[in-house]
């Protein structure tokens, strides 16, 4: 009779353990997805911030570059060449917004219209938008109405990012 | 069965104890460096101004801090105080780039500029937005140093 106690006794010791076992592991794979999620957002993020760091959209003043600057006037030029828009970056998706002084209108910018659009779309190669990244980044153009003969204006804008899917 | 039940109740007050200090320590607001906001302050503090020397001649936020911190009572072209525009424009700046409202990620923001001195840190000019009460908010935060020991802080409560 005791030796039978005892074993149904241990029985329920391991049922007992396993359960909280399982809870235990359950908590813990649950975190590991959120930080692998996390670390997914944060690579898309990081490639969002690199490109206001590449040469074609950095700006540069008197041969010094600003890595965290886009150039506006360079960005209309990019805008303009087809090479820039299929495969170069491999990105579906690349866009520049300003956001403050936030603009009156909310159009696409061009050559004429700099100092008062909103968007400016490098590249649109998809229609469909989920898990574009956007990152801060400061902007540049050249205001003639500054200075004597004009001056460069910073802005702040952000910077909207798409990786091509595989 | 004695034994048994006071095999279990042990290790119940073991495991609860356990709970008790993995919630405890999940629910503490905990701070981490975010490049996302150190990117908006290296960006803001480069945002040419309404204010300057002359309408021509504008500052950006760097020189406007570095004023303020010189002389708390200078004025721009326009006569307005170069710390008050300094703080105004802040705001808007952080106002414009992240929303603050219930259906929002971003709940709340607070802002500093400090000038450490040899004894302590004083403040360039009085903090921007305000910090939360309940404190179980995820903080994300950077610090952009200027010139003189001049500091920029900003905090995003999620």
């Amino acid at each position: 009779m005791k030796i039978q106690q005892m074993a149904f006794m241990l029985v329920a010791v391991m049922i007992f353990f396993s359960m909280v076992a399982i809870v235990y592991f359950m908590i813990v794979s649950s975190k590991i997805s959120d930080t692998a999620e996390d670390l997914r957002q944060e690579e898309a993020k990081e490639l969002a911030r690199q490109m206001a760091g590449t040469p074609e959209l950095m700006f540069s003043k008197r041969s010094s570059p600003e890595s965290s600057v886009v150039d506006l006037n360079k960005a209309i030029y990019l805008k303009q060449h087809r090479a820039y828009q299929k495969g170069f970056w491999n990105l579906d998706y690349l866009a520049i917004e300003r956001v403050y002084p936030r603009p009156s209108r909310q159009n696409e910018c061009d050559a004429e219209n700099l100092g008062t659009c909103r968007f400016l779309t490098i590249i649109n190669n998809t229609q469909d938008l989920v898990g574009t990244q956007t990152a801060p980044v400061a902007i540049v153009w050249w205001d003639s109405t500054l200075g004597p003969g004009g001056d460069y204006r910073f802005e702040l804008g952000r910077i909207h990012a798409l990786a091509s899917r595989p | 069965m004695v034994g048994f039940v006071l095999i279990m109740l042990l290790v119940a007050i073991i495991f609860l104890v356990f709970l008790g200090i993995y919630l405890r320590g999940a629910s503490k607001t905990h701070e981490t460096e975010s490049k996302e906001v150190a990117s908006f302050l290296e960006a803001v503090s480069k945002l040419t101004t309404e204010c300057g020397f002359s309408s021509e001649y504008l500052y950006d936020v760097s020189k406007l801090i570095f004023e303020c911190s010189k002389n708390p009572e200078a004025t721009c072209h326009n006569n307005k105080k170069i710390c008050n525009v300094l703080k105004e424009t802040l705001n808007n700046a952080i106002n414009s780039t992240w929303n603050f409202n219930e259906n929002s990620p971003t709940k709340a923001y607070f802002m500093q500029i400090l000038k450490e001195t040899s004894a302590d840190k004083i403040d360039v000019i009085s903090p921007i937005g305000y910090i939360p009460p309940r404190s179980q908010y995820e903080i994300r935060a950077a610090e952009k140093p200027f010139p003189n020991g001049i500091i920029m802080k900003l905090e995003i409560y999620y």
